[in-house]
């Protein structure tokens, strides 16, 4: 009886472990000194604005649901790569990450909205 | 209130029917003993995930979003072998289930395949719970209305348990044949979800990029932002605009299993000469079921 919930709760805690250390080696989150922040609001038109441009190196996301039930997601792809995202913002919520680019263009992709997709320029580090 | 209450549904709905069906099947089966361990797998479960999201919001770090959607992956396909499994098992078992008396099937099902259900109760909890509690406490702390938020999220989760518990309460009710074809039928539609699911995460977890146009647009039918959306989304897997390579793992999934759990035993494959002898069977002339 007592045997089982004891094996579930060690593969809890193992899972637990692994997902907390994932947490702690990939510290992106922490803003980095002298990012270039670039603010969104999701609205039923999609990201807004629709383009942006930013320096090579640390970028800052902003990204707000500024009251669309339609879309709830950001996210910035390379190609049909996802590099970044911000899932599950409803009206109301914002939400932050921070990526660092080379420069070259990517995707700014906000599903759901009535102009999914959106260009980023990264230019040279300035 | 409707925005968070739609997503919390969705997150909550997947988890919830995944562990009704397993509490239903073990019932049926004669396994009552092994649903304390069921729900304390689940305890556990949403303990850990709302525990690391405590942790996390205190300590200020995000959610680590690939990692995240990493451990949805390969706890989704985990899912689609068990749910897979559940199908195979009850296809077999529908077809001699008139033979042996209801209840007495307990022997049938093996003490490590009830384990593996156990098991498979406590993963599908953990899948969507990390998201959802970052979630919950995203809408009670940071939204701009936070009752309404909050409330709405609560909700949403009551709401996604509900409906687990009404599949598991008609699970328990209906006759064990009608449950083995009826519940093999929405499993089959759950599986391919998740597995249409996993490559949707897969892609967001950087380690899939291939067959990402869209194939579909599905917005009529499952709508952002609405209650039927989220339950299409969270039950069956479908996105608003799946794209090539989700399309085409539902559907290979989806068609094959759907026929084998569908198809009249009367209907099976059996020798040729058995079956010259036998006058051809008009079209739509099926068994009862």
């Amino acid at each position: 009886m007592i045997r089982i919930p004891v094996r579930l709760s060690l593969t809890a805690a193992v899972f637990g472990l692994a997902f907390a250390a994932a947490g702690c080696g990939s510290s992106s989150e922490d803003v980095p000194t002298g990012a270039k922040k670039l603010s969104f609001k999701l609205t039923d038109d999609g990201c807004v604005p629709h383009s942006a441009s930013a320096p090579a190196g640390p970028i800052l996301f902003e990204v707000e649901n500024a009251g669309t039930s339609a879309v709830t997601e950001f996210e910035v792809l390379e190609g049909d790569s996802v590099l970044g995202e911000k899932e599950n913002l409803a009206e109301g919520l914002s939400g932050s990450f921070s990526l660092d680019l080379e420069e070259g263009k990517y995707t700014i992709y906000c599903p759901g909205g009535s102009t999914e997709r959106g260009a980023l320029t990264v230019g040279e580090a300035s | 209130m409707i925005p968070t209450f739609v997503i919390a549904l969705r997150e909550g709905v997947e988890a919830s029917l995944i562990v009704g069906i397993i509490a239903a099947f073990l019932v049926r089966e004669g396994r009552q003993d092994t649903m304390r361990q069921m729900w304390a797998g689940v305890a556990v479960a949403v303990a850990l995930c709302v525990g690391i999201a405590v942790i996390l919001r205190v300590i200020g770090e995000q959610l680590p979003q690939r990692e995240q959607e990493g451990l949805e992956t390969v706890i989704g396909l985990i899912a689609v072998a068990a749910v897979t499994y559940m199908i195979v098992w009850m296809r077999r078992n529908a077809r001699g289930i008139k033979k042996v008396l209801e209840g007495n099937a307990a022997n049938a099902l093996a003490s490590g395949s009830t384990m593996a259900l156990v098991g498979m109760a406590f993963l599908a909890v953990l899948r969507e719970g990390f998201e959802t509690s970052v979630f919950m406490l995203a809408a009670f702390q940071d939204a701009s209305d936070t009752t309404a938020a909050g409330a709405g999220a609560v909700l949403g989760l009551v709401a996604a348990v509900a409906i687990g518990l009404g599949i598991y309460r008609g699970g328990v009710r209906l006759n064990l044949t009608r449950f083995f074809r009826v519940t093999g039928l929405i499993l089959v539609f759950v599986a391919a979800g998740l597995l249409a699911t996993s490559l949707h995460t897969a892609h967001e977890a950087g380690w899939f990029d291939s067959l990402q146009g869209q194939a579909l647009d599905l917005t009529w039918l499952v709508q952002p932002g609405t209650i039927s959306g989220s339950l299409l989304t969270g039950m069956l897997g479908l996105q608003p605009t799946p794209t090539v390579g989700e399309a085409a793992i539902y559907l290979l999934y989806a068609v094959p299993m759907a026929l084998y759990v569908l198809w009249p035993d009367r209907l099976r494959l059996r020798p040729l000469a058995r079956a010259r002898r036998q006058p051809a069977r008009p079209a739509g002339a099926e068994s009862p079921a």
